[in-house]
């Protein structure tokens, strides 16, 4: 077969673009364990607020905090991986907490966090959550609704609460430190107060959380 | 040198490229369909056999490259077992992920998308008509 100049140039092009590429992605992956994402400890009290939802002991070893989104697709992913993980804790040394973090491009999201911080005041914060998160295409107002009868909430206060944007501060100042701890995307994920970075698979942040005991 | 399949494999080099890097952090993504491209990266099926799934993709475009490059209507032939093999390849891969991608993980990355539709454009290049209409006759 005859190889034309042509030829080996493009070739050698293609070549160059990949090595580039694979190589580029494989320095890139490597700085990835650096301390970015570490909260220094003056910011440790944005991390978790006293009216914060929180599952599992307030003396824990290990705090888990998501900064979450209720309709953002990542949020969901994550739910059906920290789901599991939250169960399986039975020794009660972790505690996980979810802090609101409704992205603006998310029309149905705000209210869905106001509705589950309602939910929260009744005591159904991770069942009203888990409802969410299940169903996250339906968010509407009558959806929240529906989610909050079936748990049996009281629908009077509930919907008051929504009516009144009772919680709507609440949310805003789970966005504030977020935002002041450098939450830019939804979910943002801290163990301990060091931002996870691995993947949404059931092993690998199990792990991680064992390695903060 | 066959132009059409060259051009298919340089676009898919820079789409699956920018997933290679984005799949190596956590921040934010560009992305066409808002949160998918993080919510596909984040699923248990960004790793598969142990590299990241982006991987095959720039080895699949390169060895489309190649073979696009090599191309010419003398050796028609001879290129077009390997052609074949790597097309179907691409075209089976990408299925099967997208298939994961609307009902498995239902989160659409659109950058997977736009590499799916490469592969089934380079499919249909060289086992439909169009190979043989267009891809004799054109090139030198």
């Amino acid at each position: 077969m005859e190889i034309t100049s042509e030829t080996k140039v493009t070739i050698g092009l293609l070549a160059v673009t990949v090595l580039v590429i694979v190589g580029g992605a494989w320095l890139s992956g490597q700085d990835r364990t650096d301390d970015g994402g570490v909260i220094q400890v003056v910011q440790m009290d944005r991390l978790v607020r006293g009216g914060s939802a929180v599952l599992g002991d307030q003396n824990a070893v290990v705090t888990v905090v998501e900064f979450g989104d209720f309709q953002c697709p990542a949020c969901g992913v994550l739910h059906r991986v920290l789901q599991p993980v939250m169960r399986s804790d039975t020794g009660q040394s972790a505690r996980f907490v979810f802090r609101q973090f409704p992205l603006p491009q998310h029309e149905r999201a705000q209210l869905a966090a106001e509705a589950s911080l309602a939910a929260e005041a009744q005591g159904k914060f991770w069942e009203y959550y888990d409802l969410l998160f299940d169903n996250q295409e339906a968010l509407t107002r009558g959806d929240l609704e529906r989610y909050a009868e079936q748990l049996g909430l009281d629908m009077a206060v509930f919907r008051a609460a929504l009516d009144e944007g009772k919680y709507r501060e609440a949310v805003q100042q789970d966005v504030n430190d977020g935002r002041a701890l450098g939450v830019r995307a939804t979910p943002t994920v801290y163990i301990n107060g060091v931002r996870y970075t691995g993947r949404y698979v059931v092993e690998e942040l199990q792990a991680a959380i064992d390695r903060a005991r | 040198m066959n132009k059409l399949l060259l051009v298919i494999a340089v676009l898919g080099l820079a789409v699956s490229g920018y997933l290679l890097f984005a799949y190596q952090t956590t921040g934010p993504m560009v992305c066409l369909s808002e949160h998918g491209c993080e919510a596909v990266r984040a699923s248990r099926f960004a790793v598969i056999f142990g590299l990241p799934v982006p991987l095959y993709g720039v080895l699949y475009y390169f060895g489309l490259g190649v073979l696009a490059a090599l191309w010419n209507p003398a050796e028609a032939r001879r290129l077009r077992l390997p052609l074949r093999a790597v097309t179907g390849a691409g075209v089976a891969g990408s299925m099967w992920l997208t298939y994961l991608e609307a009902f498995v993980i239902k989160a659409w990355c659109s950058w997977c998308v736009i590499s799916a539709v490469l592969a089934v454009m380079a499919f249909l290049l060289v086992w439909g008509k169009l190979y043989a209409t267009y891809s004799y006759g054109d090139n030198k």
